[in-house]
């Protein structure tokens, strides 16, 4: 198995974003969902993971919620929130186009 | 959901989420790693590993998420505080008048009490305005037999205690003077201090401009100088820098300008000038008997007072040991400078500012029951919305939001007012209240303003948000209707009208009690009647230099001002009552068979004096013509002086002696007896005084009276043409009424009284407007009890009464409060009071019927209302 990747500065609120847009997701399930999504490639590190939440929870990117989950265990579940959406697609777009650019230099020398 | 407010958690709340959220991670953890094969144990110790520093994690995300929820607290806090003024400016301006009345009366309040808040503290609190000012004291003397009465001090004691006493760093004598300077060709008499070496030592002040004299310019080698006031410079002197070093010419001799003295130097009198006594020799300083100059001493450093009022007692009876003839045995005092100076006022001003305090509390109070009245009005409104949500704490809130708006615009016009009064308060505060200039609005007024707005809003916004909170829903729906807020707002209103009752009571009594004392110091017999009476001071020494010449001259000015038409008696004397001594009035008498001399008030005043005057005489014979220096020495007496010399044998035809520093001056025979007069003040006891037939000790020092018959005021010009008829060449002081000289001395009095009567007159208007409102209220309230009382068959008059007995119970109840704690405490003010007891009783059952008499009236109109009630309308109604 290859060694995960470190992210890259600024991507971690993205990710996380992303991966609380499908349904309500708790801590774990994110993390998870960004290592299953990225085949192994992204791991997360737990501290700048919770620190990355509950941020874009005081901004209102997030909603939070206490629940059951899967397993009968009580949890807090993020969801993405009408203007979480919203800078999901501002960070999403903006990335890409800095990864389109990025490889298009690379490819180009 | 938007629309629903997350609850703040609390930090224990905080800490509990974060450490469930990182707990539940680690289980899930776990439950993965023994799906990949661990035993649950060891999957546990290796969750926790690949976490890491679980305990950092927890603190950095417990602190991440309290400060956003303190931020977000702040928000929300912020705009519901927007919501609420919006929301009570909206009520507000509703009623226009509701909140115009609240504000008035709470600026009122406010505007008064930092008025006498300012003027206490510049006046009273602040030190004064030189070099460690409680380390200065004056010095007074009093006979071991008569404490009561202080003089100053002789001029020789002085010097002999500035000598000898270690315990002092510096002592000086200074004594009221006059001197002449000259502008535009005219000579202008001013006001002036004579002062010995160590006076500016001892009040050590910090000059506007130039040096202040040290010990050395004292020197009789030294160049004549003088310190002038700030006054002096500003109007004299036009301000000028260069003044210093200049030359003024005081009764024409040059004096160099040496400094200027700060305008707040406290020891000041209105004199201007401060000439220095440059080497004290001869007779004035051997001079131990005549107490008259003022004192005062700075004391060492490390001294106590109380070692140095000892060191200085010693000293002193060595002193009187020195003088050469026995005198009645005299302590010496020492009183702080701030006492001698601020004492006389302290009485006073303190009354002042408590009777503001109280009508600050008044006003609150009456703005806490409108408001509360107003709250018991909006019941079912508030009732409603309640039972849509509003929670109790959030209806609390925009109440105080309410009451709050109405003490900040409260205070800001009260602050307006506050400063206003003080501009007021130093224009019109009778001139002897010392430090007015010291006087004026500084931040620390705005700063009593904002904690007295915060108070009031928090007191009326609290009673009313209690009013509100105390009604459940069910109650609130079903009092609604009348308004009313049930009997527990209408208690604790109630309550407040009682008090305001007392209140006023208070300061009714108070300020009946200053009024009683004016009506008995005016009415009083002070000996000889000011009316119609003119007086111009004098110094002829220059140019009538001898005794014959001084004589000649009086006896020529009377006969002048005998001829000036009006004029009923006329008279040359070396003093007048309640005027500033110009020449020393003590003289010292001895019976011939006696061995011990007295002190007593002595003048020169020549035959018309006594009718001048209106002095009664009560045996013998007055002056006349015939006393002259060729004849038998004469003496008059007034009764006390009589009585004191000779207890109660006739002193008619008796002989004393006058005593000049303790050698017999003349043996005199007692032609006469008058009442006595107040000399020193109105308010003293009389003067023991002793007449001397002008022609037979004449003197170039001198108050020309006259008295006048019809208006004073017509004569004015007469009197001064004939006098310059006699003196072309010298300068004319001030023509002074008696009258108006009695209407000086009493005006702090008559100050404080107006201040106070206003205060009590505004206390009775609140005290009125509160008592209408509740009764007014009450009768709405029990409209439907009142109707149905007068279908039953009630007499409209027993309803009226029903009404009136309310009124008038909690005037009771008010009123013996009132008493009770004014009886209690009223003896502080005996220090102001004149022939009139603390708890005179009089004054207590005056103002007891003055105030249900107010009471009555104000109950009057709501109890007419409740017999005018319809019994119909008032059961139909609802």
């Amino acid at each position: 198995m290859m060694q995960p990747l470190p992210l890259l500065p600024g991507t971690l609120d993205l990710l996380v974003l992303k991966a609380a847009s499908f349904h309500a997701e708790h801590g774990y399930g994110i993390a998870r969902r960004i290592e299953e999504r990225s085949d192994g490639a992204l791991s997360v590190e737990e501290g700048a993971l919770y620190q990355a939440l509950h941020r874009l929870e005081h901004r209102g990117a997030l909603a939070a919620e206490w629940g059951t989950s899967a397993n009968g265990r009580r949890a807090k579940f993020y969801q993405l929130t009408p203007a979480g959406r919203q800078l999901l697609r501002q960070e999403a777009s903006a990335w890409r186009r800095y990864a389109v650019a990025i490889t298009t230099v690379l490819d180009g020398a | 959901m938007a629309f629903f407010r997350y609850p703040f958690p609390r930090r224990d709340q905080i800490r509990r989420d974060v450490r469930d959220e990182l707990d539940h991670h680690l289980a899930e953890l776990a439950d993965a790693l023994v799906r990949e094969g661990y035993t649950p144990a060891a999957a546990q110790t290796e969750a926790r590993t690949r976490l890491g520093d679980l305990d950092a994690m927890r603190d950095s995300l417990v602190r991440l998420d309290h400060r956003s929820v303190r931020r977000r607290r702040m928000q929300t806090a912020l705009s519901e505080l927007v919501v609420d003024v919006r929301f009570a400016w909206r009520r507000v301006r509703r009623r226009p008048l509701f909140a115009l009345a609240t504000v008035l009366t709470l600026a009122l309040g406010i505007g008064t009490a930092l008025t006498f808040a300012g003027a206490v503290d510049a006046i009273l609190l602040r030190p004064l305005p030189l070099h460690e000012p409680d380390r200065i004291l004056t010095l007074w003397r009093s006979p071991i037999a008569d404490p009561g009465q202080r003089s100053g001090l002789a001029p020789g004691t002085g010097m002999d205690l500035a000598e000898e006493v270690r315990s002092l760093s510096a002592l000086s004598v200074a004594r009221p003077f006059s001197h002449t300077i000259e502008r535009e060709g005219a000579r202008v008499s001013i006001g002036s201090w004579l002062v010995t070496e160590g006076f500016f030592d001892v009040l050590r002040a910090t000059p506007v401009a130039g040096r202040l004299p040290g010990r050395s310019d004292f020197a009789p080698t030294s160049d004549a100088w003088v310190v002038v006031s700030h006054d002096f410079w500003q109007q004299q002197l036009g301000g000028r820098a260069s003044a210093i070093g200049a030359y003024e010419r005081l009764n024409g001799v040059p004096h160099r300008i040496a400094a200027v003295l700060p305008a707040a130097f406290p020891f000041a009198d209105g004199r201007q000038l401060y000439v220095p006594i440059q080497a004290m020799t001869g007779a004035t300083r051997e001079n131990r008997v005549m107490d008259f100059w003022t004192a005062f001493a700075r004391l060492a450093p490390r001294v106590s007072v109380g070692e140095a009022e000892a060191e200085l007692r010693v000293a002193a009876a060595r002193s009187d040991a020195r003088a050469p003839a026995a005198t009645a045995p005299r302590g010496l005092h020492v009183v702080p400078l701030s006492d001698a100076l601020l004492g006389p006022v302290r009485g006073r001003l303190a009354l002042l500012a408590l009777a503001a305090l109280l009508l600050l509390v008044m006003a609150a109070a009456n703005a806490s029951s409108l408001l509360i009245a107003d709250t018991m009005a909006r019941q079912r409104e508030l009732a409603v919305r309640a039972s849509v949500g509003a929670g109790r704490a959030r209806i609390a809130r925009q109440l105080s939001t309410e009451a709050l708006l109405l003490a900040v615009a409260a205070g800001s016009l009260g602050l307006l007012l506050g400063v206003v009064g003080l501009h007021f308060f130093r224009e019109w505060a009778p001139s002897s209240v010392p430090r007015l200039q010291e006087l004026r609005a500084d931040p620390r007024l705005a700063v009593m303003a904002a904690l007295l707005t915060a108070l009031l809003a928090a007191m009326t916004g609290l009673a009313s948000a209690r009013v509100a909170g105390a009604s459940d829903l069910q109650r609130a729906l079903r009092h609604a209707s009348d308004g009313s807020g049930g009997p527990r707002g209408r208690r604790f209103r109630s309550a407040l009208v009682a008090t305001q009752v007392a209140l006023a009571v208070l300061l009714l009594a108070s300020s009946g009690l200053l009024l009683r004392s004016w009506v008995s110091l005016t009415s009083s017999d002070q000996g000889y009647s000011a009316q119609g009476v003119l007086a111009i001071e004098n110094h002829v020494w220059s140019i009538h230099r001898t005794p014959a010449a001084q004589e000649a001259f009086g006896r020529a000015l009377v006969e002048r001002l005998r001829a000036v038409p009006g004029v009923a008696a006329a008279a040359v004397a070396t003093d007048l009552p309640l005027a500033p001594d110009i020449g020393g009035t003590e003289v010292e008498l001895r019976r011939v068979d006696a061995t011990e001399a007295i002190t007593l008030h002595g003048l020169v005043v020549s035959p018309g004096y006594f009718d001048a005057l209106g002095i009664t005489r009560a045996a013998g014979r007055g002056f006349s013509e015939d006393d002259g220096s060729g004849s038998e020495p004469v003496v008059v007496l007034s009764r006390l002086a009589a009585r004191r010399l000779f207890g109660e044998a006739s002193p008619l035809d008796a002989y004393v002696d006058l005593l000049d520093n303790g050698a017999v001056q003349s043996r005199r025979r007692v032609v006469g007896v008058v009442a006595d007069a107040r000399f020193t003040a109105m308010e003293a006891a009389n003067d023991a005084s002793v007449y001397l037939p002008f022609a037979q000790s004449p003197t170039g020092s001198l108050y020309f009276v006259t008295r006048h018959r019809g208006e004073v005021t017509a004569a004015l010009g007469a009197v001064q043409a004939a006098v310059r008829e006699l003196l072309p060449s010298v300068a004319l002081n001030e023509t002074v009424q008696l009258e108006s000289l009695q209407r000086d001395v009493s005006t702090p009095r008559r100050f404080a009284l107006l201040l106070l009567l206003s205060f009590a007159a505004i206390a009775i208007v609140l005290t009125a407007v509160g008592l209408f409102g509740l009764l007014a209220q009450l009768v709405r309230v029990k409209e439907r009890e009142l109707g149905i009382r007068m279908a039953l068959g009630a007499w409209p008059t027993q309803l009226r009464r029903m009404m009136l007995m309310e009124g008038l119970r909690l005037t009771a109840l008010g009123t013996s409060a009132g008493l009770v704690v004014f009886v209690l405490i009223s003896g502080g003010l005996r220090t102001v009071l004149y022939g009139v007891s603390a708890r005179d009783p009089i004054t207590i059952v005056g103002v007891a019927l003055l105030m249900f008499a107010v009471a009555t009236a104000a109950s009057w109109w709501p109890a007419l209302r409740a017999t005018r009630v319809d019994p119909l309308r008032a059961m139909r109604a609802d």
